[in-house]
């Protein structure tokens, strides 16, 4: 029976997809993301138990095959962004040093308008500058 | 952020968040946030570029410039007071922490 090996890699592949679509509102399991790797990693274990389970004479296996690839591929690509993907960003060198002036800027807003930095900054007011990916 | 953005009003300052995306996709990302403060859109990553934060081959294919996650704290006569990178640009700036530092300033 092939139940196990298709319910662990729906398991695991969840685990993958919930961590971009669900688990950002919690931001705390969205930062660490062990929560997600573990669950993703137990699918793709159950799935191989699964798999080793299916070896019934005279039935095809390769629709277990199929579903413990599926599960084992969510995992790695899971824990693969999670470790190491995300932690690739250009070191500090470069970047703009505390105690310099912040260069100006003309940008549009999110009504078209264009504003500056000396424009934002005029008011007397401290600024926090959020530079963010975005495209999303 | 918007939702202590009153909580940034009392430590009296102002936030202005920076992407490459283009304004109009901005606009919607306000409406869905709610957020009243200015998100400015830098196309051609000329900000991005002064700052010293284009990352690139960021995205794979991507033809536009892409921004390594960074927030800057100004004081009010524009000179930077603080600055935080972050190692994994998975995980953001929380805006407690942000005030945090805005108090310790």
């Amino acid at each position: 029976m092939s139940l196990l090996a298709w319910a662990g890699a729906a398991l695991s592949f969840a685990a993958m997809a919930s961590y971009f679509v669900v688990i950002p509102r919690w931001p705390d399991l969205r930062d660490s993301g062990h929560a997600s790797v573990a669950l993703a990693l137990a699918g793709a274990a159950m799935s191989i138990v699964g798999m080793r389970r299916s070896r019934v004479p005279g039935m095809r296996r390769w629709p277990a095959a199929m579903a413990c690839w599926l599960g084992a591929a969510s995992a790695a690509f899971l824990a693969t962004y999670i470790y190491h993907l995300s932690y690739q960003l250009p070191g500090p060198e470069g970047v703009i040093e505390v105690g310099s002036r912040a260069p100006d800027f003309r940008l549009r807003d999110q009504e078209g308008r264009e504003r500056t930095l000396s424009e934002l900054a005029g008011a007397g007011r401290r600024l926090v500058v959020v530079f963010f990916r975005g495209h999303w | 952020m918007q939702a202590r953005h009153e909580d940034f009003r009392g430590a009296n300052a102002e936030i202005v968040a920076i992407s490459s995306s283009p304004w109009e996709k901005h606009a919607e990302l306000a409406r869905r946030l709610g957020a009243a403060f200015p998100i400015l859109s830098d196309p051609d990553g000329a900000a991005i570029k002064s700052y010293g934060l284009l990352h690139p081959d960021a995205l794979p294919l991507a033809e536009f410039p892409v921004a390594r996650p960074a927030e800057f704290i100004l004081d009010a006569g524009g000179v930077i007071r603080k600055r935080l990178l972050t190692q994994n640009w998975r995980v953001r700036e929380r805006a407690e922490h942000l005030l945090e530092e805005l108090r310790g300033i």
